[in-house]
């Protein structure tokens, strides 16, 4: 029990000073002010719809687009420093000396980018009040639209991680966690040029974004979905904290 | 600590064991299933070998690490293979919570997702195995998801008995063979229900269609020219019977000619575009059968283009002495008729109208031919058939004897003529069929025999065009004497003079023109305008010319006046006139019209002879319906302008708008609530009108109706000829307002019969049956389940009622107040949130 305590301590520990690391570095502004811009130009399109009278108003094609383009970039330009930046400043040797373990250092990280990225759902959630005052939209499925984005977010950050204990450069992290991201996302495609049942079943289950289609669009928990967002987070946390002690013997 | 390092090493050793349990397992199930791996044991003994071993490893990383030598190799190994581990053990659990598929939780405000407890009842108490397969292909995951949901909770309450699976008929072809994508077909050994639209309402009724077992028996009526389940691909019905196969639904044909009733087992009866009348005995073996309680489809085109209605009486000719007269009606009978206007036989053969009748120049015999494709042969006495014949016989317009009786000649629209040697057994002439290059309208002999004159004009859809042809041919040998192009509209009918070296010719617009056999020289003169419309011209022993105009009225003309003004003018005839035909003598000419009358008129009499009436003017089965039914076809074409901006044409009506559809009928409304809507898509079709009040205990509704209001769509009662409508057509005075319907059902709440009329036949056809993005094939379903299985049918409750929506709409400037706010304001706050970090920080420094 005693363990277990003590890992909450450092999580909470490393939680709270990345969380505050990131708001005096420009970089979450920047990418916050990018998110809310184009994250109102899907939306006031989508509304226009809904204003007149085309389609119900509700989150679910603005998710989406959030979800299939605009998520593969911020998350990893908000996670590419995380652990880069210990590595270029030689930082991460103190890690290993410090009294936490890797993975506490690496999950700490991680919560702190999601809960960054919590704040920018929360701004985005205005255009669901925003529905709300001027409509009658379903308020489960709001819900269930934020609920579908967060957890893709939370995974994209876990593979932006990842990405970032890979090199000591920012750019290479970024790059690779868009790449990655990129592959993820798209991997159903596969499934398009090779005609074959069993690798289109395959590739949909691995593909993250088809983990999302049940919340956004219709509204629905299906738990093997978060089953599959939780596994992608602690996989890349596992390979994250793995590299991360690889630098522990390497040098 | 120690005592946890003893327990940590047992369960390790533990895991392993489990592991190889596993692998037996897994190796067993192998073995027993010859090699497959496609049974629930060998997945579980893989999901076992691989945690067991994953814990053998992970709890304890450090017994590994000792195997590996060299520090660096030590570690870097553990990692790789802790990773490789992890991502087995992550994997696996994914995959037990997949295939375990706990219930969903529903967030939505109504439960949208919710079984209803009658379907609850139904899956408890199903006793034998169902399985369902779901068709989707990768643009359709959202639907699958959807059906997902739906279907994981019938097996869940079903005890096992329900089980269902996905295929993506892209990628599995073979399996999907018969499938159309974005549908689930239910099976119980070979029993098979299709549901096309994904929701319980659907699905639950697809799985009592499945278990009532009974196939249901659907009769396609022949015997008018009816749309053909054997034409597989195109303007056929292949599509369908496929389609109704998967509903549990098999179609026999029915000539109801043949069989004068309709059977007892028949559950449905489907009329799909006749093209000639029903004859009274038929209608009466409709109406019986409905009385039944039984169901119908009809499906009706529009009069205009080939089918035909309300054509009247469309063909005639006269014999010699005026002592015979044959009609050919719409109908798709011909008639023969005394000098006395008394109906001496009817000629029954034809499926469809019977387009142009002639007696053989000795008065034995009468040639007819229809747009049923086929030319017969009659005895002119007995009205019994002699032969049919062979030969390229597709749209024909016109045929004609030889005046020496040799040859028979037709032409058709399909620029093709064909000439029969008549004293042979009617066998082709060894020329025949000749090729030629416009659609031919008109076909005349010369005197003699000798020379065959081919012309016509305009487009195969019958449509008047702007330049045409003549053809003159050696009958003999079919050796080509002349071509000569000419820069008039369609002839639409020439004669011989006496000696035969001359041809006077007719067009459509009103030019009277004269050809010089011998030189092609020609010479024309403008009698009428193009409204006037000539369908009929010929000369008569006076030496006088007669034309028949589109408004029914024949002019008789002095050849050589330049003006119409002298025209002797007979006005009998309400309706067009089809077929103008002077006796070979020259003394007396018939009539045919759309009005149901011939009539016979000698040469010189201002008041017609006889007049022959007897051919059924109007439908039978359009009276039935009318009068049991309060249901009518309208004689139009529908013209629905908004969807012309989305398809291109404003003959093809296209629902785009959910309130197109009844949304409280069971046959539209899953059409009117998928996401996103399906659109129905018709052809030429014409609208259905419902009687205000309706026959007692009728109930109808109007399924599918055209887009726009007033003066954006409507009935088109008179369409241009060259069917280039404008929105300037619309005729408020005889035109039928917008919106019409195009598809009506009605439930006779006495007999429990049941009825779907549509105004158009096409929808149904292959070719717009195979756009899997189309609703037809969900409507033509619909409409059978609605008909043939109602005593199956669970009404479930819906619980999504209330639409969602914008209720305070944004107006004008408050939309571009949400554009600045949302796109300057929301962004711009946090940068300047930003701005103010980095300059307080700067000021610290």
């Amino acid at each position: 029990m005693q363990t277990i305590g003590r890992s909450l301590h450092n999580l909470w520990v490393i939680f709270s000073h990345e969380f505050s690391l990131f708001f005096v570095s420009p970089v979450v502004y920047i990418v916050g002010a990018g998110w809310m811009f184009v994250g109102s130009i899907a939306f006031s399109y989508f509304f226009s719809q809904f204003n007149q009278g085309f389609s119900e108003p509700n989150m679910t094609n603005t998710v989406g687009f959030l979800s299939t383009f605009v998520l593969l970039f911020t998350a990893p330009a908000l996670t590419m420093r995380l652990v880069s930046e210990e590595i270029n400043s030689g930082t991460h040797e103190l890690l290993f000396t410090a009294p936490v373990r890797d993975w506490e250092v690496v999950v700490g990280k991680w919560l702190a980018a999601w809960g960054v990225f919590t704040v920018f759902v929360l701004l985005t959630g205005l255009y669901g009040l925003f529905l709300l005052w001027r409509g009658n939209p379903d308020p489960g499925l709001l819900i269930a639209n934020y609920l579908g984005l967060w957890l893709l977010a939370g995974a994209m950050l876990a593979v932006g991680v990842f990405a970032s204990s890979l090199t000591k450069y920012q750019v290479v992290a970024f790059m690779v966690g868009v790449f990655l991201l990129f592959l993820l996302s798209y991997l159903n495609i596969l499934g398009f040029i090779v005609p074959n049942q069993t690798l289109t079943d395959v590739v949909n289950q691995l593909t993250l974004r088809t983990h999302q289609d049940k919340l956004i669009q219709q509204g629905v928990i299906d738990w093997a979905d978060v089953t599959y967002f939780v596994g992608i987070m602690s996989i890349f946390m596992f390979l994250a904290t793995q590299i991360l002690g690889s630098r522990r013997w390497r040098s | 600590m120690n005592e946890l390092r003893i327990d940590r090493n047992l369960a390790r050793w533990i895991a392993l064991g489990l592991g190889f349990v596993g692998a037996l397992v897994m190796g067993g199930a192998l073995v027993l299933s010859s090699g497959k791996f496609d049974n629930q044991w060998s997945y579980i003994g893989l999901a076992v070998t691989i945690l067991g071993a994953a814990g053998f490893i992970l709890l304890d990383p450090r017994a590994l690490m000792k195997t590996a030598t060299g520090r660096s190799g030590q570690y870097a190994l553990t990692s790789v293979v802790m990773s490789i581990c992890f991502v087995a053990f992550v994997a696996v659990m994914y995959w037990i919570v997949w295939k375990v598929n706990p219930a969903p939780t529903d967030l939505t405000a109504l439960k949208k997702y919710q079984l209803s407890q009658k379907t609850i009842d139904l899956l408890a108490g199903l006793k034998e195995d169902v399985h369902a397969t779901g068709f989707f292909n990768n643009q359709e995951l959202s639907s699958q998801n959807e059906a997902d949901l739906w279907l994981r909770q019938y097996k869940q309450y079903s005890n096992g008995k329900f089980t269902y699976e996905f295929i993506d008929p892209d990628r599995n072809p073979l399996a999907a063979k018969d499938a159309r994508s974005g549908t689930i077909v239910f099976s119980k050994g070979e029993q098979k229900a299709t549901a096309s639209v994904v929701d319980e309402q659907n699905l639950t009724n697809s799985l009592v269609r499945v278990l009532t077992g009974k196939a249901r028996k659907a009769y396609l009526i022949t015997g008018h020219g009816e749309l053909s389940t054997e034409d597989v691909g195109g303007q056929g019905l292949g599509q369908i019977s496929q389609v109704l196969g998967n509903a549990n639904v098999t179609l026999t044909s029915l000539n109801l000619l043949e069989k004068k009733s309709v059977p007892d087992d028949a559950d449905l009866i489907i009329v799909a575009g006749p093209k000639s009348q029903f004859a009274p005995s038929e209608v009466d073996a409709i109406s019986a059968y409905l009385d039944k309680g039984k169901a119908a489809m009809f499906m009706f085109d529009p009069g205009s283009g080939g089918g035909a209605l309300s054509f009247g009486v469309v063909s005639a000719d006269i014999n010699v002495d005026g002592s015979k007269i044959v009609t050919g009606g719409s109908d798709g009978t011909a008639r023969l008729w005394d000098g006395s206007g008394k109906e001496v036989a009817t000629l029954r053969g034809h499926t469809a109208v019977v387009n142009d009748v002639v007696f053989s120049p000795d008065g034995k015999q009468v040639a007819t031919a229809s747009f049923d494709n086929t030319i017969r042969i009659w005895n002119a006495s007995t009205g019994e058939q002699v032969t049919q014949l062979k030969g390229t016989i597709n749209n024909i317009q016109r045929i004609a004897y030889s005046p020496d009786g040799k040859y028979l000649a037709s032409v058709g629209a399909d620029q093709t003529a064909n000439v029969w040697d008549v004293s042979n057994n009617y066998t082709p002439m060894s020329y025949s069929p000749i090729k030629l290059t416009v659609p031919l309208l008109t076909v005349a002999f010369s005197p003699d025999g000798a020379t065959l004159a081919l012309s016509g004009g305009g487009t195969a859809s019958g449509a008047q065009g702007s330049q045409t042809t003549i053809f003159l041919r050696e009958t003999a040998t079919g050796k080509e004497l002349l071509t000569k192009a000419l820069p008039t509209n369609s002839i639409v009918a020439m004669a011989f003079s006496a000696d035969g070296k001359t041809l006077t010719n007719a067009t459509f617009d009103g030019t009277l023109g004269t050809f010089d056999v011998s030189t092609g020289e020609t010479k024309s003169q403008t009698l009428y305008s193009a409204e006037t419309a000539v369908s009929g011209f010929g000369i008569l022993a006076d030496g006088k010319l007669v034309f028949a105009l589109g408004d029914g009225t024949i002019h008789i003309h002095a050849p050589d006046a330049t003006s119409t003004d002298g025209d002797t003018v007979l006005k009998e005839h309400t309706g067009r006139i089809w077929t103008l035909r002077v006796s070979a003598d020259g003394k007396s000419f018939v009539t045919a019209s759309k009005d149901g009358t011939a009539r016979v008129w000698e040469v010189g009499q201002t008041a017609s002879a006889l007049q022959l009436t007897g051919h059924e003017a109007a439908d039978k089965l359009m009276s039935y319906l009318k009068d049991k039914w309060g249901i009518t076809v309208d004689d139009d074409v529908v013209i629905d302008l908004p969807s012309a901006e989305q398809v291109g044409s404003p003959v093809i009506p296209v629902t785009f708008l959910p309130t197109q559809y009844d949304q409280s009928s069971p046959i539209t409304q899953p059409l009117a609530q998928a996401h996103p809507m399906k659109q129905v898509v018709f052809q030429t079709a014409r609208s259905i009108s419902t009687d205000q009040a309706p026959p007692t205990n009728v109930t109808l509704s109007k399924l599918v109706n055209t887009n726009g209001s007033q003066g954006a769509s409507w009935g088109e009662t008179n369409p241009p000829s060259n069917g280039q409508i404008q929105p300037s057509d619309y005729d408020p005075a005889t035109d039928k307002p917008g919106p019409v319907a195009l598809a009506v059902s009605g439930e006779n709440a006495t007999t429990k019969a049941r009825i779907v009329v549509f105004g158009d036949s096409d929808f149904a056809t292959d070719t717009l049956l195979q756009n899997t993005t189309s609703g037809n094939a969900d409507l033509i379903v619909n409409a059978i389940n609605w008909l043939s299985a109602k005593e199956d049918i669970i009404n479930l409750p819906t619980t999504n009622v209330g639409v969602r929506t914008i209720d305070k709409p944004l107006q004008g400037p408050e939309s571009v107040l949400l554009l600045v706010v949302s796109w300057c304001c929301l962004p711009g706050g946090i940068g300047l949130g930003g701005a103010v970090v980095w300059f307080v920080r700067r000021q610290r420094r």
